[in-house]
């Protein structure tokens, strides 16, 4: 995002435009949105450390316009052939499943944005046998092909309330972020991410209801069936962290905008900023513990689930003395 | 069965159509909000200077064109745009959610509501933006959809064919593309007073700090902009160029004839609103000086209507120009208006006992 803003003459931080778009998550990703629900259990799901609304929050703190471009194949594939024209990126939001093995052996669920270029075999009469791929450019660090035929056919296979692949276009504002203008988004973006967190629930917002009720579930039933269920969605969760985003939840990423917004807000967050990178080096220590250990007892899951119960407890508390402080 | 409807839909009629609508989808959801309190939750006031001199329009906006999306952020609701990819499924879409008692608020092409093209002059037709109506129902036997509009008080019906078109058609900027924001019925929102601060804060922005909004002057700079700039158009345009930028702001005055005074009666009865809900004395000044704005928005249509059928009497251009001086004096009190607004922001907001929650 912060690249795609950068092509539009907006220059923020990636920690900048996080905070500004209210992202600090925990929720549930469904990883196959299409599988009915019914028959779903927590290893149908992974966990998501990113605001589903955050693209929402983020223009408005900008005050920016996003028009949707998508509707068909064609105007689709227009508005990709469009920017590889005009030699840029378009910005795709990836919200369903990508299968590449690039990345990943399987199939998993994603949320957040990336930059897609089509490449230069692209060719309009032949689109079904098309050999063309896009480049899908998802932070500094990952960066995978697609063929665009596959791409597509998941883009149509879209239904209902869910679809894989959002085109936005970003109209920006001709401000000049002065630091004036800047303090005031900031203080509603962090107003707004206090109260999103606070009134989480077990699927949605600050994490700490979802891992209170993993952690219940798992005290309450003392079966190996529903031990290795959790293993395989933090395996799942943290696998895929640590290929996009790395291993902390993007706790660091929050510490990093709030750091960088120090200066302008004049407020102490001192604390604040030191509960949030214990959250990180917390998520850091669970998912290290879970991608490198094969046995994993049931009383270790436990303490995992409340230390990051913890430590997301206390930050929240600290985020809400500041929120006090500039609401 | 020959309707799927709904029999609850409590609607209430009213000037901005957008905040009729989401009022109406939100107080079915359980929270109660009027058209006003959506307006000034929206961060609905605004003011835009739209210059584009090289064709020799001009235009101003008085509502935010982001209220949409400021509804949802400052409330906290949960509301994403659901696109489809062909006209069968949204209708699809719009029928499951009426049988299980959701009421859906959608846009549509203007140009299909009669009395907004025949209120709009012909030429500036492309200016009118999407029209937002509530869904309700659904007639099987005649195949049309029962919709509430904001102006009207009864419920009325438009054919399938009619209403896809509508909500599929139109020029760039009228165009809905079936676009659906679905309100579920998790509807916990934030508490009323952060809601209320961040509405504030976002207004008292865009008013003073945003110089420019995509091809809009914003806020004060905006003001200052048009107030230097009117009294010159007698010499920057032709008669036939003026007569028609005069029609295209009395348009924007009203919103195509649906709201008085500029929005800013919605603003004042809001701010007044807010002011009892959380006892504050200096919002009820604030919601004072909007109230003035919208009295001296309505003289000022007035006197645009005059200008239209003779644009060049005594006084209207150049140094001494009324039209400067009308626009100046709402200038005046909408800028007391903010900074009472932004006094308020750097005192604790709640400063009595809240007298009733919505």
């Amino acid at each position: 995002m912060s690249k795609y803003l950068a092509l539009k003459n907006i220059h923020l931080t990636e920690s900048q435009v996080f905070i500004l778009g209210s992202s600090l998550w925990i929720g549930l990703q469904d990883i196959d949105p299409l599988r009915n629900a019914a028959f779903k259990d927590i290893s149908d799901f992974s966990l998501n450390p990113l605001n589903p609304l955050s693209l929402e929050y983020l223009t408005n703190s900008l005050l920016i316009y996003i028009k949707v471009m998508y509707k068909n194949r064609e105007q689709l594939l227009g508005t990709l052939i469009r920017d590889r024209n005009d030699n840029k990126p378009a910005l795709v939001k990836l919200s369903g499943i990508i299968n590449d093995k690039n990345i990943s052996d399987g199939e998993f669920g994603i949320n957040g944005f990336a930059l897609a270029t089509l490449d230069s075999k692209y060719r309009e009469e032949n689109i079904e046998k098309s050999e063309a791929t896009l480049h899908i450019e998802y932070g500094e660090s990952v960066k995978f092909d697609v063929p665009l035929i596959s791409f597509l056919n998941k883009t149509l296979k879209a239904k209902k309330d869910f679809f894989n692949v959002r085109w936005v276009r970003i109209v920006p504002s001709e401000q000049n972020l002065t630091d004036k203008m800047q303090k005031g988004e900031v203080k509603i973006a962090l107003i707004r991410q206090y109260y999103l967190l606070a009134r989480s629930d077990n699927k949605n917002g600050s994490g700490i209801a979802l891992l209170k009720e993993l952690n219940d579930k798992l005290k309450k039933d003392n079966n190996q069936e529903l031990l290795n269920k959790h293993l395989r969605f933090l395996r799942h969760s943290f696998k895929i962290q640590a290929l996009l985003n790395g291993d902390g939840m993007n706790r660091n990423v929050f510490v990093k905008g709030l750091l960088e917004y120090d200066r302008i807000l004049e407020v102490n967050l001192k604390s604040v900023i030191d509960k949030y990178n214990s959250c990180y080096r917390e998520w850091c220590s669970a998912s290290n513990m879970v991608l490198n250990n094969n046995n994993i007892s049931r009383n270790e899951l436990k303490d995992m689930y409340e230390t990051l119960y913890c430590s997301e407890f206390l930050a929240l508390n600290e985020l809400h003395k500041i929120v006090s402080k500039l609401i | 069965m020959n309707e799927s409807k709904i029999i609850n839909y409590r609607h209430t009629p009213g000037g901005n159509c957008f905040s009729v609508a989401w009022s109406g989808i939100i107080s079915h959801a359980g929270k109660k909000l009027s058209e006003c309190d959506v307006f000034g939750l929206s961060g609905g006031l605004f003011f835009g200077f739209f210059a584009i001199s090289a064709l020799k329009q001009f235009n101003i906006s008085l509502n935010s064109p982001n209220m949409l999306q400021s509804l949802f952020t400052n409330l906290g609701l949960s509301v994403k745009p659901i696109y489809f990819p062909d006209d069968e499924s949204a209708h699809e879409f719009l029928i499951n959610k009426l049988e299980a008692d959701f009421p859906v608020a959608v846009e549509l092409n203007p140009n299909f509501f009669e009395y907004l093209v025949r209120q709009t002059p012909e030429e500036i037709i492309s200016d009118l933006p999407p029209h937002w109506v509530v869904i309700i129902g659904f007639n099987h036997q005649r195949n049309s959809y029962i919709i509430f509009d904001n102006r009207q008080f009864n419920e009325i019906e438009i054919p399938l064919s009619k209403f896809q078109l509508a909500r599929n058609s139109g020029a760039y900027a009228q165009n809905p593309r079936n676009a659906v924001y679905f309100l579920n019925s998790e509807t916990e929102t934030f508490p009323f007073e952060v809601s209320v601060k961040l509405s504030l804060s976002q207004v008292i922005q865009m008013f003073k700090q945003v110089k420019k909004y995509a091809a809009v002057y914003a806020g004060s700079y905006g003001y200052e902009k048009i107030i230097r700039q009117i009294k010159l158009w007698n010499l920057m345009l032709n008669e036939e160029q003026l007569i028609e930028n005069i029609k295209r702001i009395r348009m924007s005055i009203t919103g195509a004839g649906g709201v008085k005074g500029g929005y800013r009666m919605l603003y004042f009865r809001y701010l007044e609103d807010i002011a009892n809900v959380l006892g504050n004395e200096l919002l009820l000044e604030a919601a004072d000086c909007f109230r003035n704005a919208a009295k001296n928005w309505v003289l000022f249509y007035d006197y645009l209507s005059e200008l239209e059928k003779s644009p060049y009497g005594k006084n209207i251009w150049g140094e001494n120009s009324i039209l400067s001086h009308n626009l100046n004096a709402i200038y005046n009190h909408e800028l007391n208006g903010i900074e009472l607004m932004e006094k308020c922001m750097s005192e604790k907001l709640v400063s009595g006992k809240i007298r009733y929650n919505i």
